[in-house]
């Protein structure tokens, strides 16, 4: 079963069972500066692992604008 | 947060968060207790997180949310306002802009200017004008770190001297304006996301539609490039033009102003660039034509 993970308001599928939580950002080309992963309702550490039927969500803080 | 050669837990952070945003608010001396503030939110984390900090402080903060007519993401954001007003048991004032002149879609349209330009146009105008009709002392904005940095390194590559006389997280009051303050210009993006997050409060994640390609976005990965090469830079690289810089342009830089013959409020020219817009939609209209047809 892939990672099931929240971005942005749409779920996005990780072909993986386990992964450290900077390596799942940089798979979706993200920052750790710039970005936020929350495992089950926790904000989680970069160094941290999410695994298969965790709630993952991640938040991209970057914004563009005037 | 290496940049602070900090570590904290949870409840640490929050403390932290809170102490810091009342010591840029005291060192830059933006506002106290007995001003009325109107915060411009947006509906997403850094405004919705300031105003949520303002008021846990103690000060009298009101919030301002213009509905820019951006389809769904408009929408979306202003539920997440109207729910996080009713949750701080807050005042918000809500203006459509598609009543009070058109949606950005459309404005965007009349105007060689790309769409965030005219975004910061209409915000800019809305917020003064309904600070000072509604006697607000100080217009506060959630501009972070990211924003000012990225904006700093965008005007320094292309030169804009004259922005350089004006970049600071305080712009006094003077005729026709309100004070405009950033109580948030010291923290990184990710630490309001965090403040946010660890409060539960509820924002919009997605990005508008029109900045997703905005220049701004580059500019700031361009700069965490360089800070995760280089822990800290982001921050000297702002604090450091604020010492170093801005003082030796700051009194070159003289605005020459007047009342708008139509709306009244500050003006380069005689009539302002947001009433030259509106005359624009008006003959639209009258021609009967669509501007985004």
């Amino acid at each position: 079963m892939p990672l099931k993970v929240l971005y942005r308001g749409k779920e996005i599928e990780i072909p993986e069972k386990k992964l450290k939580a900077k390596e799942l950002l940089k798979r979706l080309g993200l920052s750790p500066l710039s970005s936020l992963v929350v495992k089950n309702g926790e904000v989680i550490s970069e160094e941290d692992y999410v695994e298969e039927g965790d709630n993952i969500r991640v938040i991209n803080a970057i914004s563009g604008g005037a | 947060m290496p940049q602070h050669r900090l570590a904290l837990c949870r409840e640490d952070f929050l403390s932290w968060f809170e102490r810091y945003t009342e010591r840029t608010i005291k060192e830059f001396r933006m506002f106290t207790r007995e001003d009325r503030i109107l915060v411009a939110i947006s509906g997403g984390k850094d405004s919705l997180a300031l105003w949520h900090v303002l008021r846990k402080l103690g000060y009298s903060a009101d919030g301002f949310y213009l509905h820019l007519g951006i389809g769904e993401y408009s929408e979306r954001s202003r539920e997440k306002v109207e729910k996080f007003a009713q949750k701080l048991g807050a005042k918000a004032i809500i203006l459509d802009l598609r009543e009070e002149l058109a949606g950005i879609p459309e404005l965007k349209d009349l105007t060689s200017r790309e769409a965030c330009s005219v975004c910061g146009l209409v915000k800019r105008y809305n917020f003064n004008k309904v600070a000072r009709e509604q006697d607000y002392s100080v217009v506060a904005t959630g501009h972070n770190l990211d924003d000012e940095a990225s904006s700093l390194l965008a005007n320094v590559i292309n030169w804009n001297i004259k922005y350089l006389g004006r970049k600071y997280p305080v712009l006094e009051e003077e005729e026709g304006f309100v004070r405009k303050v950033k109580p948030f210009c010291k923290f990184t993006e990710k630490e309001t996301a965090l403040y946010a997050l660890l409060n539960n409060i509820d924002f919009i994640e997605e990005e508008c539609p029109f900045s997703e390609d905005a220049s701004s976005i580059f500019y700031k990965e361009i700069l965490n490039s360089i800070e995760e090469r280089f822990p800290g830079t982001k921050l000297r690289f702002y604090l450091e033009y604020l010492r170093k810089i801005y003082p030796r342009f700051r009194e070159k830089e003289k605005r020459d102003l007047q009342p708008c013959k139509i709306c009244g409020e500050p003006s380069p020219s005689e009539v302002c660039p947001v009433c030259r817009l509106r005359e624009r939609v008006v003959n639209l209209k009258g021609t009967g034509r669509s501007s985004t047809g």
